[in-house]
């Protein structure tokens, strides 16, 4: 670690400036000191962040890390004692903070089951490297340029592995982000292992020798391309297991699978493994052995399917191996230009559902491709990179018979570590919940005030299942409801609006949230992905998917908002003033307030603000030509003090239209007189007054009655214009027709365009033509004539000109 | 700039060797002359302005928040800024109420359009008139004046404030010689000084000119072996900053501290204002082509409040300079004309910004012979779309240079003896001008 104050300062200021873009109120940690700890052992930790003064407590998304207390040093500090029981599996333990003023980020805090120590400069040379013993946890640290040397001394043999935790413990939006490096060197400075990036484990690397005669062998750690700004890592050294891959990842819940299990120098070992009682998308299972405990768990699928093991030959679809599905097609490409097939059997109309797992929780080396073949060999389908990169496909089957599906690597590599897991369903629904970004990069937190309310928007993801979808919420903070609002079955998104009592504890759970179809039984699964960490082009380099939404209780200004029920819909084309009240029990600033979403075609205002003193905003709404007809509840939200309070919800009409409006093309001259027609077709009566005013009249002309009254047998309206000598020669294509339709429930607007008048030059007067009638003015109507008689279209009154009339 | 191993032009070669008497035959002599009348000829146009100023808005300015809006679209389009009405009758956005009140000297491009939506293209189309080629560097607005015109009162006839703001304000294919001075920092700055302008600290007029003669000696030597475009060009750098230096009238120009501090507040006192102001003592004083720029306009998220933020300083400083000229009498002879990439997206984000839009967008033209009071071009309903009278950047360009007198279907000489365009295809936009 080298002592460049400079670049600290620069790695902070990085760091802080995306937190203060990310939110300015509420808590964000950024590292820990140290960033993991050894099990069976209790331990002060540092958290450093900023606005922690009101931090009061720690979860942790995974059981196994017990927080015995929080101490507040300052506002960029805390200190806290975690106990870690001997029991907790080794890996990374995603946690957040809870404060007052609301829900921390995510960060990742390791734990290892092997003895810590601290890195200690200096260390930075090959010749002057930190000596240590085999079996321990190094936390180091890399600056700018710095390489870390540790070496040990090993027997002929002896096994060393090192597994590096450095991309995974960081967090933020940081160019260029740290991308470790490690290798293993003999004596004589010679590599003997290297890694940079190890699909297991990401960005993260991970090696290993076997040491081919005594002595010293010298583990480098560094930055990938000699960067670093006081980065944090965590290298496990020690002979420890550590597999890359296991075949087959996974089997169905409570029974026990035989696996074989790869390490990362490519031998294999078969281990029986018994599987958790509930399902289970990534369940972390550690290896361990009389040596150790591998740092972090192999992730596995538990899913109720049987396992398909690969049957080699199965190179070709002649030789496939056979699978009743449901099932889950497992193997390993075991080496380069190797294919894997697959069949199973299927009836006509059925959907086949094709999910890989490869680089997705297994984390193998595979970049799959499959393909898929009908009986005859004839290729139907395939996909490669659906599920990111991993294949993914869905396939109707058009006849009965026998399918094959191949499986091989995007780049025909392979290898022991190449495993694969394809999970092969017929027409299973599914249902996924997921909490959308409320800004920009920065995971949705749900912070439900004391005594008021929170919303934010859930979406749904509906896989061969229909339905509208009823959402509550598991394990709920104390004094904190849902309020039930039913997702349409045509919609995949709906808010949710979230309740707490005015003495609710101030308290941080993990909610489960729920999507029921009613008369189904599919019970729907909640994600929430958590960037972690964000690289050159906004890049997502770490992510975290959460199967559960932090959910926590804060304190906030008893300020109550209310949404003033409106009486009349907003109609398509049109446009209302959303009334929102408020009580704001001594709060005295301005509130910035707007909608929490937009029903579909409805655009609000963003920028509206409850001025300082005031009780009440309108929130300007308008409908688009094609906005989605029904009754939406929507719901306003404020930001008091920098906490957000959600309204109650109240529910808007969106109708269709009253009228279409049509605007023949209207013609005249400088300083001439016309009428601008607008027809009215009255698509649907309406009850009330109705005016029409036409806007959007260009300059230079003035309209001395704009507004006219229309009833609902009205075909026409002519607007009387008079065009100005210096008026713009142009066709001008911004006439509107805005209708106001008065009922004793509201005002109702409808706004339609666009109509053009077109503005001439006047054509100069003809010469020899004695009988020739006045030049112009006689074709136009005047305002003053009776408004029975129908205005003529330009096309008449050229037609009449010519008849000399 | 011609390939240094060939002395003679595609078309020089021609004539060289009609008069050289090879003894052509008859067809070859008549594609010779068809390549001979291929040529262009122009008639002289007169020149209505003599200097420019080019306000750049990087980042791409929103035609619904400036020039062009919409009010009567629905909010997603129109965005939540309110129309004004300006003195002419028509409406811009009431983010430029100076503006709007001086409309009748303003003529506005409704109708702007081109198909680069990615910053450096339409930078490019901006400041040159063509689209970005593989195959050639075009050059700028500033160095095609430079090159047609040359210095006038010892200034340098194109200058960039504070810097050249971009790759494509450069010279291109045009010799380095006709390249942009900097000012090289803010005069908004405090203690604003510009860079390069005085004798170094200690070196005084005898030392100077002792060390010019020292130069011109080693350069002698150099210059008589080597023969390349970029050394020629870095002689007429020197000349012309050597005249610079020496002509106190011109330094002056560059002086900020000669405007009096009412002058400063009435342009405003900020980076926008200073920057204009120096625009203006510039082409009075005699540059021919001032290109500047002002603020970030790529306004991706709260466009409400980063126009309310951004606009005001410019909204004063423009309408100022306008007057200001107007004022002077300067007006008619000084084409203002403030222009961005593009336009932005018609509909809001879910940020509460726009996006970059190259199908629509405004420019604002002001004297210059430019016609006041005009707004050409207009956009559709929701400003997606021209609706009439579309123009490119090359009408946009040729109209420019028009005014300066200046045939912009002129063919300058690029690398490898081509003859190129300064601008290809523009139509000159007739209705605009007086």
């Amino acid at each position: 670690m080298m002592k460049q104050n400079f670049v600290f300062l620069a790695a902070c200021l990085s760091v802080f400036a995306f937190g203060s873009v990310a939110d300015a109120f509420r808590p964000e940690i950024i590292s820990s000191m140290p960033r993991g700890m050894q099990r069976g052992t209790t331990q002060k930790v540092v958290i450093r962040g900023v606005r922690l003064k009101d931090g009061h407590q720690l979860i942790f998304d995974r059981e196994g890390i017990n927080v015995n207390s929080i101490k507040v040093i300052d506002d960029k500090k805390l200190e806290v004692e975690l106990e870690v029981p001997e029991q907790t599996d080794p890996g990374l333990y995603p946690m957040r903070l809870v404060a007052e003023s609301g829900l921390s980020n995510v960060m990742m805090f390791g734990v290892g089951t092997m003895p810590s120590i601290v890195e200690k400069e200096p260390n930075s040379e090959f010749a002057s490297p930190q000596a240590i013993t085999t079996n321990v946890t190094v936390e180091g640290t890399i600056t700018q340029e710095d390489e870390d040397y540790f070496v040990v001394e090993l027997k002929q043999g002896e096994q060393l592995t090192a597994e590096l935790e450095g991309v995974r413990i960081k967090k933020g939006r940081v160019s260029p982000f740290f991308d470790p490096y490690l290798a293993i060197l003999n004596a004589d400075r010679f590599e003997l292992a290297t890694s940079d990036d190890a699909p297991l484990l990401q960005q993260d690397c991970l090696c290993s020798i076997k040491a081919p005669a005594d002595g010293k062998y010298t583990v480098l750690v560094r930055d990938s391309s000699f960067g670093g700004a006081n980065d944090q890592y965590r290298l496990h050294i020690g002979n420890y297991p550590r597999a890359i891959a296991a075949i087959p990842a996974g089997g169905p819940p409570g029974e026990i699978i035989e696996m074989t299990f790869i390490s990362v120098s490519g031998e294999a070992w078969i281990e029986n493994v018994q599987m958790p009682s509930e399902p289970s998308d990534a369940y972390p299972l550690v290896l361990s052995n009389a040596q150790g405990v591998s740092p972090s768990p192999n992730f596995i699928r538990v899913q109720a399917m049987p396992n398909v093991l690969e049957q080699e030959p199965n190179n070709s679809f002649k030789e496939s191996t056979f699978g009743v599905l449901p099932a889950a097609f497992c193997g390993a490409i075991g080496e380069p230009n190797d294919k894997d097939f697959f069949s199973f059997e299927a009836k006509k109309g059925q959907s086949a559902h094709f999910k890989m797992f490869g680089r997705k929780v297994l984390r193998s080396e595979l970049d799959s491709v499959i393909n898929v073949y009908n009986a005859s060999g004839i290729r139907v389908g395939g996909n490669d990179d659906s599920g990111g990169p991993d294949s993914f496909l869905e396939y109707k089957i058009p006849e009965d018979g026998i399918y094959h599906v191949s499986i091989n690597d995007h780049l025909r590599s392979g290898g022991p570590g190449f495993a694969y897991r394809l999970e092969l369903t017929l027409s299973q629904p599914e249902l996924t919940l997921t909490l959308p970004d409320r800004r920009r990069y920065e995971a949705t937190q749900i912070n439900v005030p004391q005594g008021n309310r929170a919303a934010v928007m859930i979406n749904a993801t509906r896989k061969r299942v229909s339905g509208a979808i009823d959402i509550s919420g598991l394990n709920l903070p104390e004094g904190v409801t849902v309020t039930p609002i039913q997702m349409p079955k045509d919609r995949t998104t709906i808010p949710l609006l979230l309740s707490a009592t005015p003495d609710a504890k101030l308290d941080g759970k993990l909610v489960n949230f729920v999507g029921k179809i009613k008369d189904n039984p599919i019970v729907g699964t909640f994600n929430q992905r958590h960037q972690l960490l964000i690289g050159r082009n906004n890049s997502v380099v770490y992510d975290y998917i959460a199967n559960r939404a932090a959910v926590s209780v804060i304190k906030a200004k008893p300020c109550i908002f209310e949404i003033v029920q409106p009486r009349v819909p907003i109609v398509r084309n049109g446009s209302m003033e959303l009334v929102v009240k408020l009580d704001r029990g001594g709060f005295d600033a301005d509130i910035p307030i707007r909608m929490l979403y937009n029903p579909p075609g409805i655009g609000s205002s963003g920028s509206i603000n409850i001025k300082k003193g005031q009780d009440e905003a309108k929130i300007p709404l308008t409908a688009n030509g094609s906005a989605a007809i029904g009754s939406w509840p929507v719901i306003v939200y404020a930001s008091v003090a920098g906490v957000e309070i959600a309204s109650e919800p109240k529910n808007i009409e969106i109708a269709d239209k009253f009228f279409n409006f049509n605007f023949p093309k209207t013609s005249t001259e400088l300083g001439a007189d016309a009428d601008v027609i607008v027809e009215v077709e009255v698509a649907r009566p309406f009850e009330g007054t109705c005016e029409i005013e036409l806007v959007g009249i260009p300059a230079g002309v003035t309209c001395a009655n704009p507004k006219q009254t229309i009833k609902n047998d009205t075909e026409q309206v002519a607007f009387a214009v008079k065009v100005d000598a210096k008026a713009r020669v142009a066709q001008h294509k911004t006439l509107v027709a805005r209708a106001t339709i008065t009922t004793p429930d509201g005002l109702i607007k409808q706004t339609q365009g666009t109509g053009a008048l077109q503005i001439d030059k006047p054509i100069p007067a003809k010469k020899a033509k004695p009988a020739a009638p006045k030049p112009k003015p006689k074709v136009e109507a005047k305002p003053t004539a009776p408004a029975k008689k129908k205005p003529l279209s330009r096309l008449e009154q050229l037609r009449l000109q010519k008849q000399g009339k | 700039m011609r390939c240094q191993g060939n002395p003679f032009g595609r078309r020089g070669f021609l004539t060289a060797g009609a008069f050289g008497g090879l003894g052509l035959s008859l067809p070859q002599l008549m594609w010779m002359q068809q390549a001979a009348a291929e040529q262009k000829h122009y008639d002289f146009i007169e020149a209505k302005a003599k200097s420019v100023i080019h306000i750049y808005l990087p980042g791409g300015m929103a035609h619904q928040e400036t020039f062009d809006p919409k009010p009567y679209s629905p909010l997603e389009y129109r965005g939540e800024m309110k129309p004004i009405k300006t003195n002419t009758g028509e409406i811009f956005c009431e983010s430029i109420p100076k503006l709007a009140g001086i409309a009748d000297r303003l003529c506005v491009i409704r109708s702007m359009t081109h198909g680069e939506a990615a910053h450096e293209r339409g930078t490019h189309n901006m400041f040159t008139g063509y689209k970005p080629s593989p195959a050639l560097k075009y050059p700028s607005f500033g160095a095609v004046v430079s090159h047609e015109y040359g210095p006038r009162n010892n200034l340098p006839p194109y200058v960039c404030i504070p810097n050249q703001p971009n790759e494509f304000a450069g010279t291109g294919y045009l010799s380095s010689s006709f390249g942009p001075f900097a000012l090289g920092s803010d005069p908004a700055q405090n203690g604003f000084k510009v860079r390069d302008l005085n004798l170094y600290n200690g070196v005084d007029e005898a030392r100077f000119a002792r060390r010019q003669r020292a130069l011109r000696a080693v350069n002698q030597r150099f210059t008589s072996t080597v023969n390349a475009d970029n050394v020629g060009a870095m002689d007429t750098f020197y000349e012309r900053a050597y005249n610079l230096l020496g002509s106190p009238e011109a330094k002056a120009a560059f002086d900020l501290d000669k405007e009096d501090d009412k002058t400063k507040d009435a342009y405003g006192k900020n980076q926008a204002g200073q920057r204009l102001l120096m625009a203006r003592r510039l082409v009075e004083a005699g540059c021919r082509l001032v290109t500047l720029t002002y603020g970030g306009w790529d306004m991706h998220q709260k466009i409400t409040d980063n126009m309310k933020r951004t606009m005001p300083p410019l909204d004063q400083a423009l309408s100022q300079l306008i007057l200001d000229l107007e004022q002077r009498g300067m007006l008619e002879s000084t084409l203002v004309m403030v222009s961005s990439e593009f336009g932005r997206t018609p509909k809001i984000n879910k940020d509460a910004g726009r996006d970059h839009y190259p199908k629509v967008f405004s420019v604002m033209l002001a004297g210059g012979g430019i016609k006041g009071g005009t707004i050409y071009g207009s956009s559709n309903a929701t400003a997606s779309d021209p609706e009439f009278d579309p123009v490119g950047p090359q009408d946009l360009a040729t109209t420019m240079y028009h005014q300066l007198g200046i045939v912009a279907d002129k063919e300058l000489m690029a690398p490898g003896d081509r003859p190129i365009e300064i601008v290809d295809g523009g139509k000159l936009l007739k209705d605009i001008i007086s």
